[in-house]
């Protein structure tokens, strides 16, 4: 099965540490910084999971509506949402 | 309506109006008030029926004394008229008098139209009287000229005269009867001798004598007084002297008869004559003695003009008749006079009886418009005048005052209206001044102060009553280049004419005002300014608040941004290489563990940060406070082991309408701060301190309060201690500096207030006191925080009781 993540967070640190952390557990990763760039590796290869930064500041669609647009196009999507500031 | 109460209900023309009601005691009084009364009640009809009964009565006197009436003069009749005259004239003269003394009486009291009257009565007596005074004196003189004129010289020399001539007829007769009745007696005596004897003879020589000489009459009578001889003319009848004529005639001398010296002859043997009664018919007699015979007496008797006697006795009875007038001619000229006065008298009295009426009825209208017009002037301007029916100028006048009193009436109500509308408001804006909750004052042109409202007053710890004049720059520093700004401005023209902000310190308490002084919309040249004073401190510190929330808010989002991957590297070194050191790996943990925790602090401040800034509105509800008091202690106690706790409860539960969470998370946040004190005298003098936290719960009346004692570090003095409860202030080194102000925060949502202390007694620490209303019952809610703090801060802590172990606070 492909253990396939895709993380979409502005910040390179998160993606750096956040994808760090889970291919040191195993995982494949892709990282987009922007929802232009997960659009297009969410067209190049479905992934198993996204991790989704709510904010996803300086991008065309932000967090939540770039959510919209990927169950749009696959609504079985396991999305994990995460944000930096738990509140 | 009447015009003055006190009048009698029908006001009388004869009386005066306005005149207050006589006394009923005195009973001249009384009699007085019932004539006029009466004479009121018909007082026209009274009025000419008594004069025109005078002037009858007097007339009709008038009359029977000169004759004229179907009554004769009887002295009974005349004294009758006379005492009916002088009843009429006394009554009448009673009533003026008691008139007159009225008018005087109320003259002399003011009463109004009493002037008026009195000097239209004495106009109209004058009126009446002057010209029956010069009438009566010239009647008078009249009348004495009259009477004089009936013992004129002319009159008396024609009665005179009269007399005489028909004295000197009677004489002149007389004297041919002496001439006759002598030469008779001559020619009888010489007949003597014979005279007795021839009777017959005798007679006839009687008879011829007679006719000879033409009288009426002759006879010879003897000493009896029988006739011897006796000759008559045929139309005249002989009356023969009775015997005292013949006594009369003794002395020789030719003696005249009086007409009762005569009896009517009863002799047959008159020679002819008629039996006629001529008693006094014009004869003239006489008798004479005759010598030659022995006692025998010439009767002889001449017819005389009837109408000569008459004359004679008329004019003698005329001549008597003039005597006697001329003797009693004072008592005539008295006794016509005083007939005439007192018809005059009657006239006068009924025309100055009319004349007070007519005074009257002229006078009590202009009475009634003078006491009208009183009672406005005193202020009555509900006063109206009896107006009369009618179209004269009087009764125009009064409906002309009616008109100008009630004009006067409704206008003054306007005003009154008006100026009751403008108290109103003028209270109202009172009102507004003293509740708005910005300070006013008024300040005249120089700035001195006028009008301080409540407000202004507690602003500036002024008594309003004292500072009214003061210049407000002596009273208040700050305000005064404010004051000098806006006078020296005095050209321009806007209104506002200076608008700042300004900070005033009082006892270290600092308060930001708004001052705006405007000048006054007035048209005076010299025009006040008014002082508009808000403080704004609040304002500015919430503004400060929500300025420092912002930026905290902002911070704790940009502090949070690099925690995750700070957070995420440390914990992701420690998972991959942790089993990978070889020298010292729990130092590799400890710091890896060092940073995850700072880094956990750092994100919990950053969301305390966050919180305070949204801190949520509380949820009120009925809660216990006991238990939240017992259960936050206890969660310290268990947190704190080095720290004695001392809880203070009182027995029974203490209901509170509260939001429990948050005040559970400020007593957290007070016991907190508490042992952080600690904390620091302890580092301070090494462990000795005892370390002890009282917390006490009590309430009183409408409020609560919860007490944090403890024996630290204590409060900083001053000015700083206030500004602990502000956010980011803190004497710690480490600390956010929002535990009191959140503390704070909530309790001003309560409507309550915090309290900071020195703890009592020689051992330090501090006191902190939340006291906030219990909200049961009609005082639910959170309250406005302003009323809160000022109602909180008038109440006295000493009804919360002292724990024991305190000594005096």
């Amino acid at each position: 099965m492909a253990r396939d993540i895709l993380i979409i967070d502005d910040e390179d640190d998160i993606r750096d540490l956040i994808g760090g952390i889970l291919q040191d557990e195993g995982y494949e990763v892709r990282s987009a910084g922007h929802s232009d760039a997960a659009l297009a590796e969410m067209q190049a290869r479905r992934p198993s999971l996204v991790v989704l930064d709510i904010w996803l500041q300086g991008s065309r669609l932000d967090g939540l509506e770039l959510l919209d647009v990927m169950k749009r196009d696959d609504p079985h999507l396991p999305v994990v949402i995460i944000s930096g500031h738990g509140n | 309506m009447s015009v003055d109460s006190k009048t009698q209900a029908a006001t009388p023309p004869g009386a005066m109006a306005g005149e207050p009601r006589l006394r009923p005691g005195k009973p001249i009084a009384r009699i007085g008030a019932a004539l006029t009364a009466f004479s009121s009640a018909r007082s026209a009809a009274v009025t000419v029926g008594l004069a025109g009964v005078a002037i009858l009565s007097g007339l009709f006197t008038y009359l029977v004394l000169t004759q004229a009436a179907p009554f004769s003069p009887e002295p009974k009749t005349v004294g009758w008229l006379l005492a009916i005259n002088l009843v009429i004239a006394a009554s009448l003269a009673l009533l003026i008098c008691y008139q007159i003394v009225r008018l005087f009486r109320a003259r002399r009291r003011g009463h109004a139209g009493a002037q008026i009257h009195s000097r239209l009565v004495a106009m109209f007596s004058l009126i009446a009287i002057l010209p029956s005074i010069l009438l009566a004196g010239f009647s008078t003189f009249v009348l004495d000229l009259g009477i004089d004129s009936w013992f004129s010289e002319t009159v008396r020399t024609a009665v005179t005269s009269s007399r005489q001539v028909a004295g000197a007829y009677l004489r002149e007769h007389q004297r041919n009867i002496i001439l006759d009745v002598t030469l008779m007696a001559n020619d009888l005596n010489k007949a003597a001798p014979w005279a007795e004897t021839d009777r017959q003879r005798f007679n006839a020589y009687v008879g011829r004598q007679a006719l000879l000489r033409n009288l009426g009459a002759s006879a010879v009578l003897d000493g009896s007084g029988r006739a011897y001889a006796a000759f008559a003319r045929p139309d005249t009848t002989l009356e023969l002297p009775n015997l005292s004529a013949l006594e009369a005639a003794q002395d020789g001398a030719i003696h005249f008869l009086e007409s009762e010296e005569v009896v009517p002859a009863s002799n047959p043997e008159v020679s002819e004559g008629t039996a006629e009664d001529a008693r006094g018919a014009g004869e003239i007699r006489a008798i004479l003695k005759l010598e030659a015979f022995k006692e025998a007496y010439l009767f002889v008797s001449r017819p005389v003009q009837p109408l000569v006697l008459d004359y004679h006795q008329q004019s003698l009875a005329a001549s008597e008749q003039s005597a006697e007038l001329e003797r009693s001619r004072g008592d005539i000229k008295i006794t016509f006079l005083s007939l005439f006065l007192l018809v005059a008298l009657l006239m006068l009295l009924a025309a100055i009886w009319v004349g007070f009426w007519l005074a009257d009825r002229l006078v009590s209208p202009i009475a009634r418009l003078i006491s009208a017009a009183d009672q406005v002037s005193e202020g009555d301007l509900n006063a109206r005048v009896k107006v009369a029916k009618g179209s004269g100028e009087l009764t125009a006048l009064g409906h002309t005052f009616n008109r100008m009193t009630s004009e006067l009436s409704s206008q003054r109500d306007e005003l009154v209206e008006a100026n009751r509308q403008y108290d109103e408001r003028r209270r109202f804006t009172e009102a507004v001044l003293s509740g708005v909750s910005a300070g006013v004052i008024g300040l005249d042109h120089r700035g001195h102060i006028s009008l301080i409202n409540r407000s202004a007053a507690t602003l500036f710890g002024l008594h309003s009553a004292r500072e009214w004049g003061e210049p407000l720059g002596a009273i208040v520093p700050a305000l005064a280049p404010l004051v000098d700004e806006a006078i020296a401005a005095e050209g321009r023209r806007q209104d506002t004419v200076v608008a700042r902000q300004i900070d005033l310190d009082r006892d270290g308490t600092v308060t930001n005002l708004t001052v705006r002084i405007t000048r006054e919309a007035s048209t005076d040249e010299r025009r006040g300014y008014v002082v508009t004073i808000d403080d704004i401190t609040e304002l500015v510190t919430a503004q400060r608040n929500t300025a420092w929330a912002d930026v905290a808010r902002r911070i704790a989002h940009e502090i949070k941004n690099p925690l995750t991957p700070i957070q995420l590297s440390a914990e992701r070194l420690r998972r991959k290489y942790l089993k990978e050191i070889q020298t010292d790996p729990d130092i590799f943990e400890q710091c890896t563990e060092t940073i995850i925790r700072q880094v956990n602090d750092i994100g919990r401040m950053a969301d305390e940060f966050s919180s305070f800034a949204r801190m949520p509105a509380p949820v009120m509800a009925d809660t216990d406070l006991s238990d939240i008091v017992r259960h936050a202690v206890f969660m310290q106690r268990v947190a704190q082991p080095g720290i004695t706790f001392d809880l203070v409860l009182p027995g029974e539960a203490v209901q509170s309408h509260c939001d429990g969470r948050l005040v559970a998370q400020s007593l957290t946040n007070l016991i907190k701060n508490a042992v952080e004190a600690i904390d620091e005298k302890r580092r301070i003098d090494g462990d000795e301190t005892a370390g002890t936290i009282k917390v006490r719960l009590a309430a009183s009346g409408f409020h609560v309060m919860i007490e944090v004692t403890d024996d630290g570090i204590g409060l900083p003095k001053g000015a700083d201690r206030q500004r602990l409860t502000e956010p980011y202030m803190t004497t710690r080194k480490k600390g956010t500096g929002l535990g009191l102000a959140i503390v704070r925060k909530v309790v001003e949502e309560h409507g309550g207030t915090l309290i900071l202390d020195d703890a009592p007694g020689e051992g330090g620490g501090a006191m902190v006191r939340l006291v906030f209303p219990q909200g049961l019952g009609a005082s639910k809610g959170a309250g406005n925080p302003a009323d809160g703090l000022s109602d909180a801060a008038d109440i006295d802590l000493a009804q919360f009781g002292q724990s024991a172990d305190n000594a005096a606070e």
